[in-house]
Parts: structure tokens; C-alpha cells; sequence
């Protein structure tokens, strides 16, 4: 794909770094003045709801969810839609279920949360693998796409200049969250959110009055393109007529979406029960409003580029926003136009930016209160050193990202996600419900569910089509599959809380010392009173 | 008022553990029941109608197909993408309501607790150093053995040797 004019390119190299200038500005400005762990991990809970709403929304609607989504419903129509409808379930299903909660029982980490039932530092330990597990490849995902999206941009179509890309964005992102702590990156979600929904709207805009906004004439043509005809409209394009496998991916989607950390250490930040929810209904209705707008772009890039262009440019269909974004202007852009396009560029750019740098954060956070400063040490750290270890780990986890992404540039990223979405689902999601409503849980069965949860998504996921047998998998060549789906859900999220429950179960002795530990800490968790001990 | 109630949990009973164990204090116990139900409520109906709608919609979209593509009407939706795109104002509706039904009935109760909760820290507070200044005040009146402190040892050390 080459086809963006050299103007086009000036100004999107213009607009990226005036972008990372202002969002670096931003960042040093909003950093934590003081040694204060506090400031680093929450920012003091500042923000005020709809800031923070917007910072959940940008953290949550990574620039996988945009460019993916965006290319699944280009491709496959209806299951596409559905995917999206997912997504924007998940995230209410965390405001109804977990946001408030967690906002009482949670400090700094996830972490955290697991440690008022059970505070142990096997607990501790084992709660940033899982993080980490589930994170790592959602970053490097990103990461490595972002090379690909910007080579395609800018027009450098090298490999030397797509593993450059990836080292400079990296190197921002590890800036980002190393210096802007929650404050700093929460300030580039919002920035983020707001230049993506603006570039969305116009972009959506432009496609229906290609169509007189009329519906149907947009989904006819949409048909047409897609070269799928009416089974475009239908389930069953994405998984093959599979129905169970397509329930499956649904709902570990609905599952683990909004559950994964760097998701959840939004929920720390807020000042209260009511501003928690609050800012969800903001991160919410957001979500609402972008699910709406990802479905009509991608139905007009099937309509406007066509199913074979977008497969050619992007088996995936990745670059589908660029694409219609460029086809909805003409062959001949105007000056405005051209304009529309760099808002467009700056949007996915600024949005491949806050993602990785608000995982990276997480990733960072955790590593440095779970692992170092509450698992591994038995005294506790100044506030100054463990903050220095948060920093540290933030570019340690960058650096680590930085060269796995270079070198997955050609891997199956839809792996990674799964493995990311079905960890949250199986694991994260299970130990979280459980420690923050199940009375008699104990450390043993927190334990489990976490370990058995993530193992049975690594074991099955080596099973699927994506790792073999299939054009796309990591190794097309050999055929091992033994798992009939694509998402390890269906099996893996009974494993995670049955584990729990089996663990909880066998481990009676010290179920009675439990349930008195959860009495003593369910004010802090259903009121927010303060806690006994005092953190 | 004594600030007996506030002394930190006595040891832990060893009677049957799952059940309600009568306090001394009603009011704060009664209002965590009361939080608890309403919480409970709120989280069971608003999760299992938003997840419930939606798993039925993946049955009907995996399962049944000749429905979800029919009725392609003069719009030119399908029942199916019908059914999906309705759930994106039901889902701002059920946030606002949510919303509504939280503020009303939750947090007054939680704002009771946190309350609650804030005064006893701060009376055990009182009570700590209230303490330790009767100890120094003790130290320095200097009654050893008074009868009904039988048990207490009076400090010595930094603070005997200061007098």
C-alpha cells in the first residue's frame, strides 16, 4: 500500500511529533513532585470523574480494539459487530460487578486487592506473574503492529525503518510511564480519547453522506464489497459456521476484557464509591458511542475498499481505518482533506502511544509493589525507593517489549491477544469475583484459581488453530491441533473457578479464620470505611 | 459514653463460624446487613440481565440463523444487527439507572459505615493516648502497688529514670 500522498506523509511526520512534544510537556508537567508512592500509582485521586472516566475509556479501547476491530467487521460483518458488542459488555459488566469494590479493597495493584484476604507473599508473587503474563503480550502485540502502521504512514517501507519505529515509540512509552506515573499517562488517555472520538466522528460522518445516510444503501454496498454476499450479514464468517466456537470467543472477550490490571489500576485513582461509578458511566458511555462508530467504518471500508484490497494490504485487515479513511476523501484530496487524514494518522498514532504506555505502567507498578516491595522483602521500603524500582521496572519492561516486538514482527498477534483476553477471563477475573465477594475463600483457593487458571490457558492454547494448522498460526507448516477452538474460554474460565472452589474447599482447617478475616475487612470493601490495618 | 466497644476485636470464638454472631452494637452491624443485601441485589439483577441478554443473543446468532437474517425491512437491518445495535442505548439506560438506584440506596448506607467506622478509629485513637498519658500521669504520681492495679507493672526504665 502506498498510495498516501507525499503531503499527506509531511504532515503526519508534522503532526506526530507535535504530538510528542505537547504529550511529553503534558507528562513532566503532571509528574509526581514528591517521593510519594501515593502520587506515582493513584496520582492522589485527583482526577475528577469524567477525567478519570475518559483516562478507563482510553486505557480500554487499546489501538487493538480500534484497528482490529475496525478490520474484523470489514472482513466478516456480523461477527465483527459482535465482537464489538463484547467489548462494550465487558466494560459495564465491570461497573456493575467490580468497579466499586475494587475501588474500596484496592490500593496501588491488583495485587493489593488479592492481599486483603489473603496477605502472603506466595499471594503477592503470583498475582504479578499472572499480570505480567497477561499483559506482556498484549504490549508487544501493540508494539510490533505500531511498526507495520507507521512504516505504512510515513511511507519507509523497510524493515530497518519498522524496527526503528518500534525503538522510538517504545522508547516514548517507557518516557511516558517512567515519568508520568497514573497522573502523567492518565493525561494522554484523555488527550487520546478525545482526538481519536473526534477523528471517528468525522470519518463515520463522511462515510454516510457517501450513502445519503441511508442505512441500508451502506450495508448493500457493504455486502457487495466484502464479496460475501448475504452471509456477510449473518453469523458464521469469522469461525467457520462454528456457533459453539463463536459463543466461546464472545464470551471470554465479555470475561477478560475489562478485567486485565491496567484496567483495573484505573479504579484505584478515583476518589470515591459514587466517583468510581461515576467516571465508569463517562468510560462507558464512550465505549457505547466508539462501538457504534468502529461498526459503520468498518462496514464502509468493506463498502468504499473492498474485501480483496484490505486483505491484500493486511491479512488481518489492520489497516482498514487507514485505508477507508483514504478511499472517503477521494483520490484527490483537498487541502482539508488532507488535513482530516493527518487527524486521522495522529489518532491511531497517539492511540498506539497511551496504550502501550498505560500496560507498561501496569506492568511497572506491579513489579515493583508486588514482586519487590511486598513479595520478595520482608522490611518495608522508603517510599522514594520503591518509587526508583517503579521507574527502573518501567524501563525494564520497555526494554523487554521493545526487543520481543521487533523480533515478533511477523508472529501471530491474534495469538497474543487470546492468550491476553483468556488469561484475564480464566484467571483474573475468577480470583478478583471470588476474594471480593466469596466469604470463605481462602489463600489456598486464591492460589489456584490464579496458577490453575493460567496454566490451562498456556497448556490448551498450544492446542487451537492458532498456534497450528492453519495458514496464519505460528507454525503453519506441522498440524498438532487438539483443541477444537480458537479461544481457550470454554474450558480455561470453568478451570479458573472450579480450582478456586476445589482449593477453598479441601483447604477447610482455615476456613473459619477466613471468613473472620473477611468480616474484618467487608466495611472497607462494601463502604470504603478505612481499613484495619490501616493501608 | 465508655469506649469499652471500641477496643480492638476480642479473640476470635471458636463457635460455629458461618453465622451471624450478635453484637453489642446493633446500629453498624445492621446497616453492613443492610449494605450488603443491597449491594447484593443490585450486582445479581444488574449482571445477570446484561449478561443474560447477551448470551441469548449469541444463541440466537450462532443457532438461528434463518431468524437473525430475516426482516430485512426498508432499512436494511437484519433482526440480528437489530437486536445488537439495541443494546448499545439499553446498555446507557441501564448505566443510568444503575446509577440512580446506587445513589439512593447504597450510599447513604455506605456513608453510615464509613462514618461509623472513621469514629471508632478515632475513639480508639483517643483511648490510646488517653491511656498512655494516664500511664505517665501514673509513672509520675508514683503509687506503686495500688490494690486494684494489681497486675499493671508500672514503666520503668527512660520514664523512672526521668523522675
Amino acid at each position: 500500500m502506498n498510495g498516501f500522498s507525499s503531503a499527506s506523509q509531511t504532515m503526519s511526520l508534522i503532526a506526530f511529533i507535535t504530538v510528542t512534544t505537547v504529550t511529553l510537556l503534558l507528562c513532566v508537567m503532571t509528574a509526581p513532585e514528591h517521593d510519594d508512592l501515593g502520587e506515582f500509582y493513584t496520582g492522589y485521586r485527583s482526577l475528577s470523574p469524567m477525567q478519570s472516566g475518559l483516562a478507563v475509556s482510553g486505557d480500554y479501547i487499546s489501538a487493538a480494539t480500534v484497528l482490529g476491530t475496525i478490520g474484523v467487521v470489514s472482513l466478516v460483518g456480523y461477527d465483527g459487530v459482535v465482537l464489538a458488542l463484547s467489548t462494550v459488555l465487558s466494560l459495564v459488566l465491570m461497573m456493575f460487578l467490580l468497579a466499586e469494590p475494587l475501588r474500596n479493597a484496592g490500593r496501588f495493584t491488583m495485587g493489593d486487592v488479592l492481599a486483603r484476604r489473603a496477605s502472603d507473599p506466595a499471594v503477592r508473587i503470583t498475582a504479578c506473574v499472572v499480570t505480567l503474563t497477561a499483559l506482556l503480550p498484549l504490549v508487544i502485540f501493540q508494539l510490533s503492529g505500531a511498526g507495520d502502521l507507521l512504516a505504512v504512514v510515513l511511507g519507509f517501507d523497510s524493515d530497518g525503518f519498522k524496527t526503528g519505529f518500534i525503538v522510538c515509540l517504545g522508547g516514548l512509552m517507557i518516557v511516558y510511564a517512567a515519568i508520568g506515573g497514573m497522573k502523567g499517562t492518565a493525561f494522554i488517555q484523555i488527550v487520546k480519547t478525545v482526538v481519536l472520538l473526534a477523528a471517528t466522528v468525522t470519518i463515520c460522518l463522511l462515510i454516510l453522506d457517501r450513502y445519503d445516510f441511508s442505512l441500508s444503501a451502506l450495508l448493500d454496498a457493504a455486502k457487495k464489497g466484502s464479496g460475501a454476499g448475504d452471509a456477510y450479514l449473518s453469523s458464521g464468517l469469522q469461525f467457520g459456521g462454528d456457533g459453539l466456537d463463536m459463543i466461546s470467543a464472545e464470551l471470554t472477550i465479555v470475561l477478560g476484557a475489562a478485567v486485565l490490571p491496567h484496567i483495573t489500576m484505573r479504579m484505584f485513582s478515583s476518589r470515591s464509591a459514587s466517583g468510581v461509578r461515576r467516571s465508569m458511566s463517562w468510560a462507558v458511555s464512550t465505549v457505547v458511542v466508539m462501538c457504534l462508530l468502529i461498526s459503520v467504518i468498518g462496514f464502509g471500508a468493506a463498502a468504499l475498499v473492498g474485501h480483496t484490497q484490505l486483505v491484500a494490504a493486511d491479512p488481518q485487515g489492520q489497516t482498514a481505518f487507514l485505508m477507508v479513511s483514504q478511499a472517503v476523501m477521494g483520490p484527490d484530496p483537498s487541502m482539508v482533506e488532507t488535513l482530516l487524514f493527518t487527524m486521522v494518522t495522529t489518532a491511531i498514532f497517539l492511540t498506539l502511544l497511551a496504550s502501550v504506555a498505560g500496560i507498561t505502567l501496569a506492568c511497572a507498578n506491579t513489579l515493583a509493589h508486588d514482586l519487590i516491595a511486598q513479595g520478595l522483602r520482608r522490611t518495608t521500603l522508603p517510599d522514594a525507593t520503591e518509587m526508583t524500582i517503579a521507574r527502573t521496572a518501567a524501563l525494564g519492561v520497555g526494554l523487554t517489549a521493545i526487543v520481543a516486538a521487533a523480533y515478533a514482527q511477523d508472529f501471530n498477534g491474534q495469538l497474543m491477544v487470546t492468550l491476553s483476553f483468556c488469561v484475564g477471563a480464566s484467571a483474573v477475573g475468577p480470583a478478583l469475583v471470588y476474594s471480593l465477594f466469596w466469604r470463605r475463600y481462602t489463600r489456598t483457593g486464591l492460589l489456584s484459581t490464579l496458577i490453575a487458571g493460567t496454566v490451562s490457558v498456556l497448556v490448551l492454547m498450544t492446542g487451537t488453530t492458532l498456534v497450528s494448522g492453519s495458514p496464519q498460526s505460528v507454525f503453519p507448516d506441522s498440524d498438532f491441533t487438539w483443541f477444537p477452538f480458537t479461544t481457550t474460554g470454554l474450558v480455561s474460565v470453568p478451570v479458573g473457578f472450579l480450582a478456586g472452589w476445589l482449593g477453598t474447599i479441601l483447604s477447610h482447617h482455615d476456613a473459619s479464620a477466613q471468613l473472620r478475616r473477611y468480616e474484618a475487612v467487608e466495611p472497607t470493601i462494601l463502604a470504603g470505611a478505612p481499613a484495619p490495618d490501616g493501608h | 459514653m465508655s469506649y469499652e466497644h471500641y477496643f480492638p476485636d476480642p479473640p476470635p470464638h471458636p463457635g460455629p463460624p458461618w453465622h451471624e454472631q450478635p453484637r453489642a452494637t446493633p446500629t453498624p452491624d445492621g446497616d453492613l446487613h443492610r449494605l450488603r443485601a443491597g449491594y447484593r441485589r443490585l450486582r445479581r439483577v444488574a449482571t445477570l440481565t446484561a449478561l443474560g441478554y447477551f448470551t441469548f443473543f449469541l444463541i440466537l446468532s450462532a443457532y438461528a440463523d434463518g431468524l437473525m437474517t430475516s426482516g430485512s425491512g426498508d432499512g436494511g437491518l437484519t433482526t440480528g444487527l437489530t437486536l445488537g445495535l439495541c443494546q448499545l442505548p439499553v446498555v446507557l439506560a441501564a448505566i443510568a439507572v444503575y446509577e440512580r438506584i446506587a445513589r439512593r440506596r447504597v450510599d447513604p448506607l455506605a456513608a453510615t459505615i464509613r462514618q461509623h467506622a472513621e469514629q471508632a478509629a478515632e475513639a480508639q485513637r483517643a483511648a490510646e493516648s488517653a491511656r498512655i498519658a494516664q500511664a505517665a500521669h501514673t509513672a509520675r504520681q508514683g503509687h506503686p502497688g495500688r490494690p486494684g492495679r494489681a497486675g499493671w507493672q508500672r514503666p520503668t526504665g527512660p520514664a523512672g529514670g526521668a523522675w
